[in-house]
């Protein structure tokens, strides 16, 4: 029989904490042998565990009795309380678990103590003070090591590739070489990413700028997001790093086309990060990684990739976190093979790439079947919209509108002038809304820049459109599957994914 | 935006609630909680537990550690075992010390009677000629057998081959001990049979590491519940 028995009761049945709220409780002793104590000791802690070396943090140090005689029979009770560390939160994968721990010990002086330790679960709740506002720039976790002690690493480095230089050059030779090639025929690519701290399942906006110096094919272009998780056991000649993928999803951005020398490309895509509770984690042993590589995939030729580093965290953390997935018992289909679709607000810039009729379509958002119109279907009348303070002229009818572009065929241009002579009506729309996302982009009209785009289909078609919702519009309570009643005005014909692009109508007194 | 917390069998289903859009569920557990456990048994553990842990029989080697000029080496490939020896010898003797040289590193080697050097192989020419001629006694975790040079510096040797000392039964207890240390409540908990036990050790040789690494897997993915493997 131990000298005392020891247990922990939260006051929680489950045990589950939010970040900065009050953990409390009891601690229980029964002593069973006359012992000295030298205190009653409480931790608050986390700690890996898995395949990884154990990297943990005491968080907290709380003394809950003083030096004192037990005697055998004697049971006693300690309140405790705490706040919540904000993180690192709870996490189960498969290398890494990271749980946090109360643990309370009896200080038995030469002797083995008396202790036990129980675990709770710590889901996200506040920020931590160090976030920022911005999503720019990437948390180190990591003190930057002394000038010094980089010189003398960049110059050991230097002294052992030395008697390498014959295999390292050729190499550098070749990887220089493809360089080369890429930029003669892409010229200078830029890849814009804003947003290098992401909340999972929120939208990720990219954009991609070049003038190609040539024509040439592409067999598409695509974003990898991967989420690792690196577990280290063991030291020296005994270490092992374990690496396992969290996620791996490829997104389509664009298909499979033409590039035309000279023409300039420029494009926004948001891309659907994944549902994830893999936060980055940036420990000595144990580490959660997550990439974002842009692939052009280019025929018979090296294909220009770029990684961008990012940081997940949860989506408590973020101000201005605007996840807009649906529930995971229903999932996007768009999401799982491919297009992000393209981010809203796009200037009427003509598309660079001219799609290869014999490819696929870009993707479900972006139907190639002629709308089927329910003929004398009239779409809702939009209730939730004030009434304007001066009456507009009536709205037309979209159906009109889409009877007119799927009669147009294929021609890009003869939608682009239809869609141009609608422009000066307001139109009753309802949509049948595919996705919700906020406006990502700098050419926009400075009043829906901050706003929502609404992407969907004209209920009752199929075809496709997308809504900018200016900004201060409420879409929160939109999901995908509504039926959305809005009042637009056209603004052009998206060639690439063959949609209507669309502003909501302001009106003098919104 | 906020997140609220619904209680689930087991465990809890935590739906996000983001500007009015609820988004999936994750389910969060106490770890392990389903085979009545704390943690995968088969991970890596902290040099505390380790040493608790050890099951080697060193108590043979307590007399011969006592006398001046003993060195005892246990030589061994790496995951076989030799640090969990010198851990176990050190938790023997109140003023022994041990230090582990890291790759590509240099070491301060402490006093201590007896001194423990675990990958010895890695001390420095000096360390060495001081280490291996002074009258402490000293024992060694080391991949390369130091016999020779240390009967040349006076010393009465003993060398462990470390492999050589595994069977199935002590690896069934090793493994199944580890099991039990990180037991959360009373009642069953899965176990590692001694069949088991022998087929790995066929499979791996004595590399209790390579074969906790297949075990960590196994239980990683037991989520049927309660069973022996």
């Amino acid at each position: 029989m131990s000298r005392c028995d020891i247990t922990i009761e939260f006051d929680r049945a489950n045990r589950t904490y939010l970040g900065g709220e009050t953990v409390s409780g009891e601690v229980h002793v029964r002593v069973n042998k006359d012992t000295t104590s030298d205190g009653i000791v409480l931790e608050n802690m986390w700690k890996t565990h898995g395949y990884g070396n154990p990297d943990l943090a005491i968080l907290e140090i709380q003394e809950l009795a003083k030096r004192t005689q037990l005697k055998a029979g004697q049971e006693m009770s300690f309140p405790f309380s705490f706040t919540a560390a904000l993180g690192p939160t709870t996490y189960h994968g498969h290398h890494i678990n990271l749980d946090h721990y109360v643990t309370a010990y009896i200080d038995v002086p030469w002797a083995l103590d008396p202790k036990v330790t129980e675990d709770y679960l710590l889901l996200p709740g506040e920020p931590p003070p160090g976030m920022p506002d911005k999503r720019d720039e990437l948390i180190d976790f990591t003190p930057e090591p002394a000038a010094w002690r980089r010189t003398l690493l960049y110059t050991f480095l230097g002294c052992i590739a030395l008697p390498l230089a014959p295999i390292i050059l050729p190499v550098l030779g070749v990887i220089w070489i493809r360089k080369k090639m890429v930029a003669r025929r892409l010229g200078g690519i830029e890849l814009t990413t804003p947003h290098l701290l992401v909340a999972p399942g929120e939208d990720w906006p990219l954009e991609l700028k070049f003038t190609p110096k040539k024509s040439f094919r592409i067999n598409g272009i695509q974003a990898e997001i991967l989420g690792r998780e690196a577990a280290t056991a063991g030291s020296g000649t005994n270490k092992t790093t374990k690496t396992h993928k969290v996620h791996d999803g490829v997104d389509k951005l664009e298909p499979e086309g033409q590039i035309s020398a000279g023409e300039s490309f420029d494009r926004k895509y948001t891309i659907p990060f994944p549902e994830t509770n893999a936060y980055s984690l940036e420990e000595e042993d144990n580490k959660i990684t997550w990439t974002v590589k842009v692939r052009i995939d280019i025929p018979w030729f090296p294909d220009w990739t770029e990684k961008k580093t990012v940081q997940v965290f949860p989506a408590e953390f973020f101000k201005d976190a605007a996840v807009k997935t649906p529930a995971a018992a229903d999932p996007d289909p768009a999401r799982l093979e491919a297009p992000a679709d393209n981010a809203a607000g796009e200037q009427p810039v003509a598309p660079a790439i001219a799609q290869d009729p014999s490819a696929a379509a870009p993707g479900p958002i972006t139907p190639e079947a002629p709308p089927e119109i329910a003929a004398n279907e009239q779409p809702a009348v939009p209730t939730a919209e004030p009434a304007p303070a001066a009456a507009p002229p009536p709205p037309s009818s979209i159906q009109s509108l889409v009877e007119e572009l799927s009669a147009a065929g294929g021609m890009g241009d003869d939608r682009n002038e239809i869609i141009q002579s609608w422009s000066n009506r307001e139109l009753d729309v309802v949509v049948k809304i595919d996705r919700t996302s906020s406006t990502f982009s700098s050419d926009a009209d400075e009043r829906y820049r901050n706003g929502w785009t609404i992407t969907g289909t004209v209920a009752d078609t199929e075809q496709a459109i997308e809504v900018l919702v200016p900004e201060g519009r409420s879409a929160d309570d939109l999901s995908r599957g509504d039926r959305w009643p809005a009042r637009i005005v056209v603004s052009k014909w998206d060639s690439l994914y063959n949609r209507i692009s669309a502003l909501e109508v302001l009106h003098r007194d919104e | 935006m906020f997140t609220i917390a619904a209680p689930t069998v087991g465990g809890l289903s935590v739906v996000s609630i983001v500007a009015g859009k609820i988004i999936p569920e994750v389910t969060y557990t106490l770890p392990f909680a389903h085979l009545n456990l704390r943690r995968n048994p088969f991970g890596e553990f902290s040099v505390e537990e380790w040493t608790r842990l050890a099951d080697v029989e060193v108590e043979e080697f307590d007399e011969f550690l006592r006398e001046p000029g003993s060195a005892l080496q246990f030589v061994g490939e790496k995951g076989y075992g030799k640090t969990t020896h010198l851990l176990a010898i050190r938790s023997r003797f109140p003023d022994a010390a041990y230090v582990h040289i890291p790759e590509g590193e240099r070491a301060e080697i402490p006093d201590g009677n007896p001194q423990l050097i675990d990958e010895a192989q890695r001390l420095t020419r000096q360390q060495k000629r001081r280490a291996f001629h002074s009258n402490v006694p000293l024992v060694l975790g080391t991949h390369r057998d130091f016999n020779r040079e240390l009967a040349r510096a006076g010393r009465r040797v003993r060398t462990i081959a470390v492999g050589d000392r595994m069977n199935s039964t002590l690896l069934s207890r090793i493994l199944n001990s580890r099991i039990e240390w990180v037991r959360r409540d009373e009642g069953p908990v899965p176990g590692v049979r001694h069949r088991t036990a022998a087929r790995l050790l066929e499979r791996f040789g004595p590399d209790v590491r390579r074969i906790q690494y297949e075990l960590y897997l196994v239980f990683q993915d037991m989520k049927d519940g309660i069973r022996d493997v």
